[in-house]
């Protein structure tokens, strides 16, 4: 194939209803005469012309259920918490009492080294097996695909449930290691932080492979091409070629990743323990043990500005790096 | 429908216009049937488990038998979680009868203005009861003692055999003891009983924390829920463990291999019963459950299937296992030691901050 009949399949345009807004007479003239605009088409027509309009309605869903209830919850973070509602003057005492307790310091770092930690194993696993997905033409591609996703249609409890059997003192990781004889004594792998990022890694595996997958297949393949034809290696092609062009991919891979296990509750709250405690998990307990909603504000205030900050950071570096 | 040159008809833009219309017309017609329905529906939040099974043995269909109503029984959260939902919702949680707060979240939610009262116009058969309390109506009790294996360990005969596990086990009930997370409020009594060990009690519950410290070396699990607590017994990572002294009789009766103690120095009795939140959507039929709850007929069933002493004080002709193991008579009632609701609602909060620092 050469390099103007690769080329091509960006002129074909599929031929359907929209057929009509097309300016090409060629392209209308084997199908019928369109009907007269109703006021119907007319106003869709409007609609997807101006696209802010088609933003409003999530726009607004957006800001009453999750912006309000945000801003909600920070103005919770900065008054004293006193039997049901929040009174009194401004304060940051809460941020001033979580921050200067070794305990939830600690909490806080632990959540991001979680976050962290699994954002990049997943990036780690992901990345090979999108790879295959993105180049395999095997008939079972889509099945594979589909394959991948599986973890997603289990509850996140089950799933987890299902990781506390295996790495449980009496669980199937220990009695194999026994049984081989690679160990004396049983290990104490629940609950650890190690054990939570394994959840984790299994619960947000499909999302990196997704995110990346569709980077890899978005690359021009006659770049590739262009770059073998002139007699670049295959590892030079991946390292300078593949790679470069694919890191919005991994960057939105690990983002997905990390903001999805610095939030997550179940998981930290199954295979972890007092001494693993989250973010999410002190959340909950502020909320339903301790019944101070500033607190939990300060700590949800805590995560949010932290996970803007990430998310910020990543996008600029991947973004960036896709303009090169 | 538009008629087609090939003499069939397509759906037109119209038809579906005329469609929506029907559909909008008949919705809201509707919607007073659907009103008017609601006053026939209960929905009562109990908890998951053994507990949800015994609501919807010996409590609910015989409800909707007697009154012609449904009854939807929301056995989702935890005590602490339902108390949780009708704060966050300012009392209007979605569920009209909160089946299983205990008395420290009755008196919480009647300071905080989220509870209806209870009194014997609303719920007569409070008047049967061996104790009484403005914003729910206790439906049973138990209190907590000290479950172990047999098999691995001796009898514990007192809390400080759970306190100080050095003493009496020595090295081997390292790693083997169950410590509740304070969100359940075994966890409470059983630090309260850790303090009164240590010279302290709930108005003083600085000792305790010494003692949790010591303790560290010695747990094996912390747990939230029963639900995580018994596959850590089953599968012999804890050996240990504090626990209500109701569900460990009936998990006994199951066959479970544990056995259960009442320490010397006795347990903490918990009312668990029933309140009305203040935007239950059915008051009136809300009322006529919590006082079917307490009928005596449901009081001698629930209590005999989960082991638990009953609210009631005038039901006689309980089976002698059951007397032998409940609350049933006056005398025994009057040596039980039940927390000061005020305290414990009050310094919870506290203590649980306390808890994660020391575990943590």
């Amino acid at each position: 194939m050469t390099l103007a009949a690769a080329a091509q399949p960006a002129t074909l345009e599929p031929r359907g209803t929209d057929v009509e807004s097309r300016a090409d007479p060629a392209v209308l003239a084997g199908v019928q005469p369109p009907a007269t605009p109703t006021s119907f088409v007319a106003a869709a027509r409007t609609l997807i012309s101006v696209p802010w309009l088609l933003a409003l309605a999530p726009a607004a869903l957006l800001f009453f259920f999750f912006l309000v209830p945000t801003l909600i919850m920070l103005s919770l973070s900065v008054v004293r918490s006193e039997a049901i509602g929040p009174h009194g003057d401004i304060t940051l005492a809460n941020y001033v009492y979580l921050l200067s307790s070794p305990f939830y310091v600690w909490a806080v770092l632990r959540t991001f080294i979680i976050g962290i930690s699994t954002g990049v194993l997943v990036v780690a696993a992901a990345f090979p097996v999108a790879f295959f997905l993105a180049h395999t033409r095997s008939r079972f591609r889509g099945a594979l695909i589909a394959l991948c996703l599986t973890p997603l249609l289990a509850s996140v409890v089950v799933r987890t449930y299902g990781w506390y059997i295996i790495l449980s003192n009496y669980g199937l990781f220990n009695e194999t290691l026994l049984s081989v004889g690679a160990i004396d004594a049983r290990i104490h792998f629940v609950p650890s932080t190690a054990a939570i990022v394994v959840g984790l890694v299994h619960a947000l595996l499909p999302y990196g492979i997704l995110t990346i997958m569709n980077s890899l297949t978005a690359i021009n393949p006659n770049v590739v091409r262009a770059a073998q034809s002139l007699g670049a290696t295959r590892l030079s092609v991946f390292v300078k070629i593949i790679m470069p062009l694919c890191i919005p991919g991994i960057v939105g891979g690990f983002l997905l990743a990390f903001t999805g296990a610095i939030s997550a509750f179940a998981t930290a709250a199954i295979l972890g323990g007092p001494k693993q405690e989250t973010i999410a998990t002190l959340i909950n307990t502020f909320m339903t043990g301790v019944l101070d909603w500033s607190l939990s504000g300060a700590l949800g205030g805590i995560l949010i500005v932290s996970t803007i900050a990430v998310t910020a950071l990543g996008y600029w570096f991947g973004v960036g790096k896709a303009r090169i | 429908m538009t008629d087609r040159s090939d003499g069939q008809k397509k759906l037109g833009r119209r038809d579906v216009l005329k469609g929506v219309a029907g559909l909008t017309f008949l919705t809201t017609g509707m919607a007073p049937t659907i009103v008017s329905g609601a006053s026939d529906e209960l929905v009562v939040n109990t908890m998951g488990g053994e507990l949800e099974a015994m609501f919807n043995a010996h409590i609910i269909p015989q409800f909707e038998k007697k009154f012609g109503v449904k009854v939807h029984n929301d056995a989702s959260g935890t005590s602490s979680e339902d108390y949780a939902k009708i704060r966050a919702s300012r009392g209007s949680p979605g569920f009209d009868v909160a089946c299983v707060l205990n008395g420290d979240q009755m008196n919480t939610g009647g300071n905080e203005g989220l509870l209806e009262k209870i009194t014997e116009s609303n719920v007569p058969n409070i008047a049967h009861c061996w104790h009484q309390t403005q914003y729910g109506a206790y439906q049973c009790y138990q209190f907590n003692t000290l479950c172990y294996d047999p098999a691995h360990m001796d009898a514990p005969d007192s809390w400080a055999d759970y306190w100080m596990p050095g003493k009496r086990y020595g090295d081997k009930a390292k790693g083997k003891l169950l410590a509740w997370h304070p969100v359940n409020t075994l966890a409470v009594y059983t630090l309260i009983k850790g303090a009164q060990l240590a010279g302290g009690g709930q108005a003083d519950m600085a000792p305790v924390w010494d003692l949790l410290e010591k303790q560290k070396p010695y747990q094996g699990a912390v747990a939230r829920t029963s639900p995580e607590a018994i596959p850590l017994f089953e599968d012999g990572q804890i050996t240990m463990f504090p626990y209500w002294n109701a569900r460990a009789s009936m998990y006994i009766a199951e066959g479970k291999r544990f056995k259960m103690v009442v320490p010397k120095e006795g347990g903490i009795v918990v009312s668990n019963g029933a309140s009305v939140p203040i935007g239950a959507k059915n008051k009136k039929l809300a009322f006529e459950f919590v006082n079917f709850m307490l009928d005596k007929e449901q009081q001698r069933n629930f209590c005999l299937g989960y082991h638990i002493s009953p609210a009631r004080k005038d039901i006689a002709d309980w089976p002698q296992w059951f007397v032998d193991s409940q609350i049933t008579t006056q005398a025994k009632m009057s040596s039980m030691e039940f927390p000061d609701s005020a305290i414990v609602s009050r310094d919870r909060p506290k203590w649980t901050l306390k808890w994660q620092e020391v575990m943590g």
